[in-house]
């Protein structure tokens, strides 16, 4: 039986999404998806980059990524709507559902694209250029937004084919199309190829897919190792990978936070690592897991970085332990001058709850860790799980630890992922075209 | 007709010009079926000079349930009389949020 894999993405999602919204919900008349549009943070608290721009803003130069200073200035009548993080997951959790009733087989990649096995699907829903068309039609009609739907037999030239023309388009990419279809294009389209690669392929007079496919493999591995012969199956529309419809346990927990000033002191430094430690140890309970390594990355404000890390003597899952641990980290690691506009604490070697933990000789002695007042690791399980439950039940601003009532207005005391400013609009401050 | 009145229209300059709103909030009464189907009995909106004018005679060409944005809401194409006049207009009731809008159909 000849696989047949679908790659659903939904084109322009958070700009679409807003779009939809402000029609359908808010009585607005103007669709944002014709201005020249875009999703952007909030300036006054450095977050300020373009999230996501309308198909004319990509006309006019607007990327993602870039800094809404700069699309400003390539743009002056960039029209800039805020991010609406709780509409978004509404979009995303519609949109699976639909998606869900056409196969078990869904691969949820991110919060706009999907893959869905559908081989074996032809005798329920018929022929799948048709199927396809009927899901994307489908979502239009009932969510009120588009997707590119890509079909090929497996999972890299189906998310090749839903990145040709759009939007609202469904294309084909199988394997005795790809000299036609795929390899004329730049090799800069393909997927896995970035812009650190492009300059290392293009000295190998390596310019498009097809150059890439016909480039004997053994230089590309001499060149770039096990990563060239990953790219060259790629453009040759090789790739093994399975639709995983169950989501695979995260590696690895991290949260980090660009601060709205230059940090420039320890004790403010340590608060927003606090903060971080918070909301990371709060996921790591929430997914009843411990992690045994821990680390802190630091952007500088010239825009270098740093990351240093450590692995603890016994895996924990405490806000204490993971907050003592990164300032111990961050002391090592910073000079104590440079200013500091970005902290994070990622963690690693995660492990499922086990029984019992292995006792450290400071878990016993006065250790670092618990210089307040030395409470056993026992008493901080509880006081977290206590704050879990609190904050669960009565929000999660109805806890926070003294110190950050004192400097309430400097640090948030759950920081990092998305917050609470970006989860919901206040529709009354934005005017509605 | 039925929405846009001239203190709609601004007849200053062009620049100024801003699309109003084609949507209104209106009080609604409705009648659900015992398997969950529903259908606008009357209405009630105020006009442009601040009454409240009620609109009886719904009559539903077409409903269908919708998710815009992956919120749920029933839309219902009626045909409503105003005046004696015949006109088109979409009802939408979102009941995450119990409220009814009325937009003049194009």
């Amino acid at each position: 039986m000849k696989p047949i894999i679908f790659h659903v993405d939904v084109n322009n999602a958070y700009l679409s999404w807003e779009a939809v919204y402000r029609l359908k919900h808010l009585g607005g008349s103007v669709d944002l998806r014709e201005q020249i549009c875009a999703v952007g943070g909030d300036s006054s608290k450095r977050h300020g980059i373009i999230l996501a721009k309308s198909l004319p803003a990509k006309g006019c130069g607007i990327q993602t990524g870039e800094s809404l200073m700069e699309a400003r200035r390539k743009c002056p009548g960039l029209l800039i709507v805020p991010p609406h993080y709780r509409l978004y997951s509404q979009c995303s959790d519609a949109f699976m559902e639909i998606l869900r009733e056409y196969t078990p087989d869904v691969e949820q990649y991110s919060i706009d694209e999907a893959f869905m096995d559908m081989s074996g699907t032809a005798q329920l829903w018929g022929d799948p250029l048709r199927t396809a068309d009927a899901i994307r039609e489908r979502i239009e009609r009932e969510l009120g937004f588009t997707v590119n739907i890509g079909i090929s037999e497996n999972k890299l030239l189906a998310k090749m084919a839903s990145d040709f023309r759009k939007p609202n388009r469904t294309h084909t990419l199988f394997p005795e199309e790809i000299p036609r279809k795929m390899w004329p294009l730049p090799v800069t389209d393909l997927f896995f190829v970035g812009r650190s690669t492009f300059p290392k392929l293009r000295r190998l007079g390596i310019s498009t897919i097809g150059d890439l496919a016909h480039t004997d493999r053994d230089l590309l591995r001499a060149h770039l190792k096990s990563y060239g012969e990953v790219i060259w199956n790629y453009a040759n529309g090789r790739d093994t990978a399975v639709v995983e419809s169950t989501v695979p346990a995260n590696k690895g927990y991290g949260n980090s936070t660009t601060i709205a000033f230059d940090i420039c002191r320890e004790e403010q430094a340590g608060m927003v690592l606090l903060s971080l430690a918070e909301t990371v140890g709060a996921r790591l309970r929430r997914d009843a897991v411990k992690i045994e390594v821990a680390a802190v990355s630091i952007k500088y404000s010239d825009f270098t970085s740093c990351s240093h890390q450590r692995t603890l003597p016994a895996s924990t899952n405490i806000t204490n332990e993971i907050y003592h641990t990164a300032l111990e980290l961050f002391r090592e690691a910073w000079d104590g001058v440079t200013p500091i506009r970005h902290l994070g604490i990622h963690t690693g070697r995660v492990r499922d709850l086990p029984d019992c933990r292995q006792l450290h000789l400071t878990d016993l002695d006065g250790s670092p860790l618990y210089s307040e007042r030395k409470p056993g690791y026992e008493k901080l399980e509880l006081a977290d799980t206590m704050a879990d439950d609190i904050r669960a039940r009565c929000g999660i601003d109805s806890l926070k630890r003294a110190v950050f009532l004192r400097q309430a207005a400097m640090v948030d005391h759950m920081s990092g992922g998305i917050t609470r400013d970006k989860m919901n609009v206040d529709y009354s401050r934005e005017e509605v075209l | 007709m039925l929405i846009h009145t001239d203190k709609d229209i601004n007849y200053n300059s062009g620049a100024e010009w801003k699309p109003k709103r084609n949507r209104k909030e209106i009080a609604c009464c409705s009648w659900t079926t015992a398997s969950g189907q529903i259908t606008p009995i009357l209405f009630k909106m105020q006009d442009e000079d601040g009454m409240i004018r009620t609109f009886d005679k719904i009559h539903v060409n077409h409903s269908e349930k919708k998710r815009y944005a992956g919120i749920p809401s029933y839309e219902f194409d009626c045909d409503i009389f105003v005046n004696g006049l015949l006109v088109k207009v979409l009802l939408q009731y979102f009941p995450e949020d119990c409220r009814w809008t009325l937009s003049e159909k194009e």
